[in-house]
């Protein structure tokens, strides 16, 4: 059975490679193999690792050949088909099930090659030294973060996404890419060896990932440290290898400059949208510069925004894009002029209206914003560009301190005396609640321009000792990227703005599964009508330095209603919050504004044309012929049996035959191996379903059980190939098998729904529509597993009709796969098999109008054989987000 | 006796003053600030015209410093959410009631 090696890399440093190994061989590394290389060490090393000669196996090379080729002689040294996992041996294993979870999102998608973790460098800090990262053509500085900034762990970027490059600290190599990549490029010593071959990878249309679910502990460079300038050397050495490949044609593949001019502290919803957007739309292939259209203090902590900040610009860009208050806007300088921006009025200042005529294109966040600028005169071209939420810092699992008498606590933000009004919040809050009710409102004055005038006008409302809990955390600055934390420390998010523009914390709370509390009115309009709490606006009033526009004021009464009913009915709202937060946060995604928002200033004309992307790779790229691994996949009763016995009698083996199922619904036998049956019964039910009653998840310790089952399955089955595994629920489960496989070909069996729900009828009494539900579950599953490996199609229908004809069309095309050891049975074996009297249920009626559209789409696409196709979309199965969650959070991250 | 009352300094004064002395408001701000940390140096017009020269040449820095003033100094020191909300939940710090 093919598993994982793992490449340790030791050079001296015992005690790293020691802490190493005792972490890893805690873990479930199961079946894996773990090779360390000896890079020649002059320690104690060579004798000391000799006590684990039990466990491991060692290569010892004579003296030390670096990173690069000690991890080469390491890839060598595995066996032939199995993956490779590249450790550093200062890293420890933290987490127990790290390989599994690699594994899952190895596997999550076809041209996903190269995964990366998380890792975090030594407590108490537990910075995060690594999320996946990129490197840019500047000064091919590569940074391991999105942003470059040093963070502490608040459990961002925990789902799996597409990253540029990994540092290959750990790097889990599929081998169906290393078939086609090869190993590492010898021409780097160390360092820089890790981006060059993501962007080879890259160049195949083989996508890197970080797998969010696994976190170790990386002491970086602890094998190099105090090296009297070896490292620097090393590092010098290679990145000047790295520039001549790659500089020039990382700066190609921009596709104009665009300005950024904006603000990245005040204010801070245009500042959030600088440090958010602005390295997505450079992940994209955009050359992005920033100038500040006021003065303010840089941060350069955040390498994106300072390099930015920091590049040249052409005389005229090719886009300006102004994302700022409105009275800005004149300031654009590009080719093509955008400007993104809002209100908080129902009509916005004139001198805005008049500085955003002089743009191309205005953005604005809703309708609300777009009529704004209308209703002053704005003559420029208005489009809404919908802002989303940064999925990779907000959702449910931010760790953040909670209130230490467990009180509920409402959090709310004030920026702004006039326009946030916290004042009314508070003195609504403490006339709401009595002083002995568990709850409390906690309000974060940001710093700012309005912060004293803030706490001055609170001052006298807090001044009752018998009120109820007010906290107010005042003039305190922390980095934007623990907003989240804020959020999560609280149990529902309230505002009581008068003002009408976008506040980022509306929608971000809903991502982090907190009820939303909001004036119904500007662009909190919508949102908190159709996912929140709205309080109602009791008029629409002037605002003070505006006299024109008008804003709203919150009905007092209104808010304490909401206050309270969010209060009292807190468990039922908190669990409906949760349960809707994720599918929010997928419909409003950041990165989704990004993409729409290269689509706007590609409407100027002035940026070249995306780069045309490599086709992405299939594993059945690899060029190996199959290797005699059959896996029949097909819904119940769709004649998997007939099918897979035809391939026994073509010489596939299905397992002992004292192992094999028979039952009164198959007399002839299933070909199903007991075993392997038991495993996926127990799968299922570990996950709380059954067969009838497919688990919407996928517990990581179920998954992880069935996969050391499965080992001893296909370890048996592997004495004697070619064989087949045969199971309706490994349709469910065949993706979970994938990284134990050997160039697997998967012989998917389809059979008409109509004719499935008929036979599920006649067997256990199941309801039509149940039936025809389970077959779209089954099917869709399949497909999508089997998606860019080996597989053929058989038609039920066909079979019985022409059973010769499609066992020719079977054997074939097995054959062209490169399976050895199968004979094409002759007619009379064939013929004795495939009894027509097989097919039971024969229904004349096959009318799609008992489908839903969605599964009309998949018969369509079974029955024109479009489901095979490389390119094949399941639409459906995206909307209904129906694949496992490895492969459901998979996302592009830039 | 006489007593002159105190000019209000509202920013308008400020905005006119700059103007005069030909730098921006923020920097006028810088100016007071250097002046008033050394309160035994006597000021006449060869020390205003130094320290003048002096926010001048120091360009941004010296808005910086005056933002910092006008903003505090929770807009441009940053400390760790978490450590704010630990403190805001110790006994008696924010509690009000």
């Amino acid at each position: 059975m093919r598993g994982a090696a793992l490449i340790v890399l030791a050079w001296n440093q015992w005690p790293l490679t020691q802490r190493c190994l005792d972490s890893l061989l805690a873990t479930d590394i199961d079946n894996a193999q773990i090779i360390v290389v000896d890079n020649g060490s002059s320690d104690e090393t060579p004798t000391a690792i000799a006590a684990y000669a039990h466990r491991i196996r060692t290569l010892r090379l004579p003296e030390n050949l670096g990173f690069v080729r000690g991890m080469n002689a390491g890839i060598a040294a595995a066996r032939a088909d199995d993956d490779i996992v590249l450790l550093n041996d200062d890293l420890a294993f933290t987490q127990r099930d790290w390989l599994n979870r690699l594994r899952d999102a190895a596997y999550a998608t076809p041209d996903t090659g190269i995964v990366g973790c998380r890792q975090l460098g030594p407590p108490p800090e537990n910075h995060l030294y690594h999320a996946g990262g990129f490197i840019e053509p500047d000064d091919l500085w590569g940074q391991q973060t999105e942003s470059g900034r040093l963070e502490h762990d608040i459990a961002q970027f925990s789902d799996t996404r597409r990253v540029q490059g990994i540092a290959f600290a750990l790097a889990y190599i599929r081998r169906d890419c290393l078939d086609r990549i090869g190993a590492l490029d010898p021409i780097f010593h160390s360092y820089f060896e890790d981006t060059d071959y993501c962007l080879r990878a890259a160049d195949a249309g083989i996508a890197t990932v970080v797998a969010g679910a696994v976190t170790l502990r990386h002491d970086q460079h602890g094998s190099t440290q105090d090296d009297g300038g070896f490292r620097k050397r090393l590092w010098q050495a290679s990145r000047a290898s790295f520039a001549a490949r790659w500089q020039d044609r990382l700066r190609a593949g921009y596709r104009g400059t665009v300005l950024w001019q904006g603000a990245t502290r005040f204010p801070p919803a245009y500042a959030q949208l600088a440090r958010t957007v602005l390295r997505r739309l450079d992940a994209r292939g955009l050359r992005m510069a920033y100038q500040p259209v006021a003065a303010e203090l840089v941060n350069p902590e955040d390498y994106r925004l300072d390099l930015a900040a920091r590049r040249q610009w052409p005389q005229t860009p090719d886009a300006a894009l102004v994302c700022a208050p409105a009275h800005h806007f004149d300031k654009a300088h590009g080719r093509f002029r955008v400007g993104l921006g809002f209100g908080e009025w129902d009509r916005v200042p004139q001198r805005w209206a008049e500085a955003a005529s002089t743009l191309d294109l205005l953005l604005v966040p809703d309708a609300f914003q777009a009529e704004a600028f209308r209703a002053a005169g704005t003559r420029a071209p208005i489009h809404v560009l919908a802002l989303g939420v940064d999925r990779d810092y907000l959702h449910p699992r931010v760790p953040a301190p909670r209130n230490p008498h467990g009180h509920f606590v409402f959090v709310a933000v004030a920026e702004e005396l006039a326009r946030d009004a916290p004042d009314l919040l508070v003195s609504t809050f403490l006339r709401t609640f009595r002083a002995d009710e568990p709850v409390e409102l906690l309000l974060y004055v940001r710093p700012g321009q309005d912060a004293v005038p803030v706490t001055e006008a609170l001052a006298p409302l807090l001044a009752h000792a018998s009120a109820p809990r007010v906290r107010v955390l005042a003039n305190w600055g922390f980095p934007d990227y623990q907003r989240a934390q804020l959020l999560a420390a609280g149990d529902a998010y309230v505002s009581a703005r008068r003002g009408g523009g976008w506040d980022p914390f509306a929608s971000e709370a809903i991502a982090c599964a907190k009820p939303l509390i909001a004036t119904a009115f500007g662009s909190q309009h919508e949102l908190v009508q159709e996912y929140g709490h709205a309080v109602a606006p009791s008029r629409l009033i002037e605002a003070p330095a505006h006299a024109a526009s008008r804003w709203a004021e919150p009905d007092p009464d209104s808010l304490a209603a909401q206050l309270r009913d969010v209060y009292e009915r807190r468990v039922e709202l908190g669990a409906s919050a949760q349960a809707r937060a994720a599918a929010f946060a997928a419909q409003h995604d950041l990165d989704t504004t990004a993409d729409k928002l290269i689509e706007h200033l590609e409407h100027g004309g002035t940026l070249a044309q995306a780069p045309a992307r490599p086709r992405p790779h299939r594993p059945a790229d690899s060029g190996r012929p199959a290797s005699g691994q059959l896996v029949v996949l097909g819904m119940h009763r769709s004649g998997t049996s007939g099918v897979a016995g035809l391939l026994a009698r073509m010489g596939a083996w299905a397992g002992p035959e004292q192992s094999l199922l028979i039952g009164p619904d198959n007399p002839k036998g299933h070909y199903e191996y007991a075993p392997l049956h038991a495993a996926c019964l127990a799968r299922l039910a570990g996950a709380g379903g059954d067969w009838a009653h497919p688990p919407r998840t996928a517990p990581a310790a179920a998954v992880d059980t069935f996969r050391r089952a499965m080992t001893d399955v296909l370890d048996t089955l592997d004495a004697k190939r070619p064989w087949l595994i045969k199971e309706p629920r490994l349709c469910l489960l065949a993706r979970e098998l994938l990284p134990l496989l050997t160039r697997p070909v998967f012989v998917h069996v389809v059979r008409d729904p109509h004719e499935v729900a008929d036979s599920l009828a006649a067997r256990d009494g199941l309801a039509r529509d149940h039936a025809f539900s389970l077959w779209e579950t089954y099917t869709r599953a399949a497909f999508a597993a089997s998606r860019g490996w080996q597989r053929v199609l058989v038609d039920y229908a066909q079979l019985i009709a022409d059973p010769v004809g499609t066992a020719t069309h079977l054997h074939a095309s097995l054959t062209r796969f490169g399976v050895k050891g199968l004979a094409m049975p002759d007619t009379a074996t064939i013929a004795a098999w495939i009894d027509p009297g097989l097919r039971r249920q024969r229904t004349a009626n096959t009318a799609t109008d008992e489908l839903s559209s969605a599964q009309r789409e998949l018969l369509a696409a079974i029955n024109d054989r479009s489901i095979l196709a490389d390119d094949f979309v399941d639409a459906a199965a995206a909307r209904t987000d129906s694949a496992p969650p490895a492969a459901a959070s998979a996302r592009a991250g830039g | 006796m006489n007593e002159t009352p105190a000019l209000d300094i509202d920013a308008a004064r400020i905005a006119a003053l700059a103007q005069r002395l030909d730098i921006s408001p923020r920097h006028l701000l810088a100016v007071a600030a250097r002046i008033a940390a050394v309160p035994a140096e006597p000021l006449d017009a060869a020390r205003l015209h130094t320290e003048l020269e002096r926010c001048r040449d120091a360009g941004n820095a010296a808005d910086d410093a005056a933002a910092l003033l006008l903003l505090g100094y929770g807009a441009h020191a940053q400390g760790d959410l978490s450590d704010g909300l630990s403190l805001v939940w110790s006994d008696h710090f924010g509690e009000q009631g």
